[in-house]
């Protein structure tokens, strides 16, 4: 009481003082053109001639969403209003605009005092920025929003080991979703009507989200951003922690508004503005990556499931047996027949054994008294070997490693004997022949993909194809996982339909079905899957058929991709026969943007097929 | 004009999946609840239902209010709901999209495993800083508790990169701050509740008792 009291007393004989400072401090702003600069323009949320962030609170000026200059002038002012608890005042609310301000005006500590602000400095204190990560966990089909993976940053504390790293804090953006809206939810996040927001949350909820529910592997990217720059995100942070921003799927998602936050620490070389259409997860990583010296250390955080995954790959059918055997309690660990082993190939069928009894624990599989004492046992005998037999493979491609997700084809063929030359656009993401190196295995996803040809027989253009959508889980099955594999996609293509017809046709189809390892990065998959194509080359206009989707995809080498599949659909009452497609595809990466595609194949009906020859150099960007 | 054509895209493939909704699923699912301490009576809209642990069935049409009273402690009221699945795609296929949830933003319940819930019940009296300290300990131990019992489970030593993550982030959540520095002897309390216990309820119990986070 006695401070506001000293303080309305005070008023009247400080007020003019204070006008003529603030309007000094406006005139030199406006005189060295700030609000037009790449830092009070990455503070604001600055996109074009507005602001991203929606909340007008955010804003000081009554269009200070739109009038970049008028929210400094605002700001200016602001700083100089009296409040009764600091916490609550413009420089403690604003604190990265206001320590900017301060360092260009150079603000003088008479005339306008510095406040304490104490709500920010516990928080600030609670975070701690020692080093700053950025994590990528890896990309999951099975729920739209995760389908290309995910980026987050997290703020590991100073003087602390890599030991504590999971209860450093993570800073995540993500849409406003209510729990309850069900499909409506994916239709407002792919037109706009979400709003999104950053979230603080410490990191082992993330891992324990991400890695152990839904088996994807992270990859942490500690990067060499300076104290100051770390201390000026998690300022602006503190400012935006509370304010909402427009959220679109593709291009406002969470990578954008990460790029963005980082944009605020090194505003002179903006990365989110690098992005127009839409902004993918491993595209953020790389354009964060390819700024000079920027990357310090990289780990790789292997889900549960997929060091599982490795290690069973890596055990020959004898260490199985033990390790079976062990898992059923018909042996302890410790007996003879595991010690006669070369320790690395103990370690190797404890380690399975634990993981094993870990996953099914953490998902509630088995309840602690029936798991723990084999766990434990296992564990001792492990420990007793010595340090250096450790096998952990690190299985997974780095996502850093990725190529361009937007892809430019020209191509050249023949198909039912005449040449065409073909370009094509595709707008996202990977197929089953793109350059593996930092792509979930068997995981293709890819959409707005579209495809003009030009006959050499008639010198016209014409449209070959336009994908919607297309997506292919190919997840193998092994001695634990027996997930479904399974396909969808919806679009128009050209199709033979025998007697040298070819129209084109609408096609939406799904399916499911199973795959296998078959070893030496060699994939088997058979699906079945339902199709119902339209258009007038069809007699009623549509037809609705089921049939078999076969292949094989193998890694031949690190570059050469190949493919056999074979697709045949029943479609009783329209197509009058079963319409047959079948063929192989080759495709070598030339480097990791560009890669060179050889295809054959053969479509139509029996006894009337065409073959199809194509060769095509693709550029990834 | 992209963003319009890849949004008629995906919501084709969501038409689709729409249908298989019609397919199955069920109108009814079981939640269980374990809370710290246990013991407290379960009210469902205000219906009594029996006393922690428990498990319930709950239609899945409709929201939920479920209340957790204990003498001495704070009443905690959780509300389930009927979500979308993120296992969104694979439920297609299984034709269950929708799953009853609590909305765990309270953080004074928390999913640990399918369909399993713990609640965190706190003391007349406690401050918030302390409630909010008791929340996280309880959670984080529920949600990663077969991660802390393998680490447990080796010979632990003073040296820190010997220690797992885990159990290193418990230790420091049970410490009082500043005393992350020697974790051993924090560890080898942990490793014996955890030997004494029989399940994630119960360890959680266990720790915040003799940790005093009460």
């Amino acid at each position: 009481m006695p401070r506001l009291l000293s303080l309305i007393l005070l008023l009247p004989s400080t007020a003019a003082h204070a006008d003529d400072y603030l309007a000094g401090l406006r005139a030199a702003a406006h005189a060295r053109g700030l609000a037009q600069a790449p830092e009070w323009r990455a503070l604001l949320h600055y996109h074009g001639n507005g602001s991203e962030a929606v909340t007008p609170d955010f804003f000081l000026a009554s269009h200070g969403a739109q009038d970049p200059a008028a929210e400094l002038d605002a700001t200016l002012a602001a700083f100089f209003t009296p409040a009764a608890d600091a916490d609550a005042s413009a420089q403690c609310r604003f604190v990265a605009r206001y320590r900017w301000l301060k360092q260009e005006l150079g603000f003088d500590p008479a005339r306008l005092a510095e406040l304490a602000c104490p709500a920010f400095d516990k928080w600030y204190a609670g975070i701690d920025p020692g080093s700053l990560v950025l994590v990528f966990p890896a990309a999951f089909l099975n729920n739209p929003a995760s389908m290309y993976g995910h980026t987050f940053l997290r703020f590991d504390r100073a003087g602390r080991g890599p030991e504590t790293e999971l209860e450093s804090q993570a800073v995540n953006f993500s849409a406003d979703i209510a729990g309850n809206e069900g499909m409506a939810a994916a239709y407002k996040g792919l037109l706009g009507l979400y709003r999104g927001r950053f979230q603080i949350e410490p990191y082992y909820r993330l891992v324990r989200e991400y890695a152990d529910i839904e088996d994807r592997d992270i990859w942490e990217y500690r990067l060499a951003y300076t104290a100051a720059e770390r201390q000026r995100i998690l300022e602006h942070l503190w400012e935006i922690r509370n304010v909402q921003f427009r959220y679109y799927f593709f291009d406002r998602n969470c990578s954008y508004y990460l790029l963005a936050l980082l944009d605020v620490a090194r505003p002179e070389h903006p990365l989110a503005a690098r992005f127009v259409y839409q902004v993918i997860p491993g595209d953020a990583l790389q354009a964060v990556l390819s700024q000079p010296d920027v990357l310090e250390q990289e780990r790789h955080r292997p889900a549960l499931a997929t060091r599982l995954r490795a290690r069973l790959a890596a055990m020959d059918a004898a260490d199985r047996g033990l390790m079976l055997a062990l898992l059923d309690r018909r042996l302890a660990p410790g007996a003879p027949s595991l010690t006669a082993l070369p320790p690395a190939r103990q370690a190797a069928i404890y380690d399975l054994v634990t993981d094993r009894l870990l996953y099914a624990a953490a998902r509630g599989d088995e309840e602690k008294d029936a798991y723990a004492p084999l766990l434990q046992a296992v564990v001792q005998a492990r420990g007793a070997l010595p340090e250096d037999a450790d096998t952990l493979p690190t299985p997974g491609t780095d996502p850093a490693l990725g190529h361009g997700s937007m892809r430019l084809g020209l191509g050249a063929g023949s198909d039912g004997g005449s040449g065409y030359e073909e370009l094509s656009l595709r707008g996202a993401y990977h197929d089953l022949l793109d350059p593996a190196p930092g792509f979930t295995e068997g995981a293709a996803i890819t959409m707005g993909d579209i495809a003009l040809r030009r006959d050499d027989a008639d010198a016209r253009i014409h449209l070959e194809s336009l994908s919607l959508f297309q997506v292919t889980a190919l997840t193998p099955r092994d001695l634990f996982y027996r997930p479904l594999s399974w396909d969808a996609g919806a679009g128009w293509e050209r199709r033979w339909l025998g007697a040298g017809r070819r129209p084109l046709l609408g096609d939406l189809h799904t399916g499911l079905g199973l795959s296998y390892d078959l070893g030496d990065e060699a994939l088997a998959y058979g699906l079945v899957d339902a199709t119902l194509l339209t258009g007038g080359g069809i007699a009623d206009g549509y037809a609705l058929g089921l049939g078999p989707y076969l292949g094989i995809v193998w890694r031949a080498t690190p570059r050469l991709d190949l493919e056999l599949s074979a697709t045949a659909g029943d479609f009783p009452d329209h197509l009058h026969g079963i319409s047959l497609d079948y063929g192989a595809a080759a495709n070598l990466a030339l480097g990791r943007d560009v890669s060179l595609r050889l295809s054959w194949s053969r479509q139509g009906l029996p006894g009337d097929l065409e073959d199809e020859t194509d060769l095509g150099l693709y550029w990834y960007f | 004009m992209k963003r319009i054509a890849s949004a008629l895209g995906l919501s084709t493939l969501l038409a689709l999946a729409g249908c298989a909704t019609l397919f199955g699923g069920g109108s009814h699912q079981k939640l269980s609840f374990d809370s710290a301490p246990e013991g407290a009576t379960v009210f469902m809209n205000g219906q009594q239902l029996g006393v922690t642990p428990l498990t319930v069935d709950v239609s899945r049409e409709k929201g939920v209010a479920f209340s957790f009273k204990k003498e001495g402690f704070n009443t905690v009221a959780v509300v389930a709901d009927t979500h979308l699945n993120p296992w969104f795609w694979g439920d297609v296929a299984a034709g269950s999209l929708l799953s009853t949830t609590i909305d765990t933003a309270t953080d004074s319940s928390v999913k640990y495993s399918e369909d399993r819930y713990f609640v965190t019940l706190t003391a007349v009296g406690t401050g918030p800083d302390a409630a909010a300290r008791r929340n996280q300990v309880s959670s984080y131990i529920v949600t990663n508790y077969a991660a802390i019992g393998s680490e447990l489970s080796v010979q632990l030593s003073s040296k820190p990169a010997s220690q797992g993550q885990h159990i290193v982030a418990l230790a420091d959540m049970v410490a009082l701050p500043g005393e992350d520095q020697d974790r051993l002897p924090t560890l080898n309390v942990l490793r014996e509740l955890y030997t004494k216990t029989h399940g994630a309820p119960d360890f959680a119990n266990a720790v915040l008792t003799k940790f005093g986070l009460n």
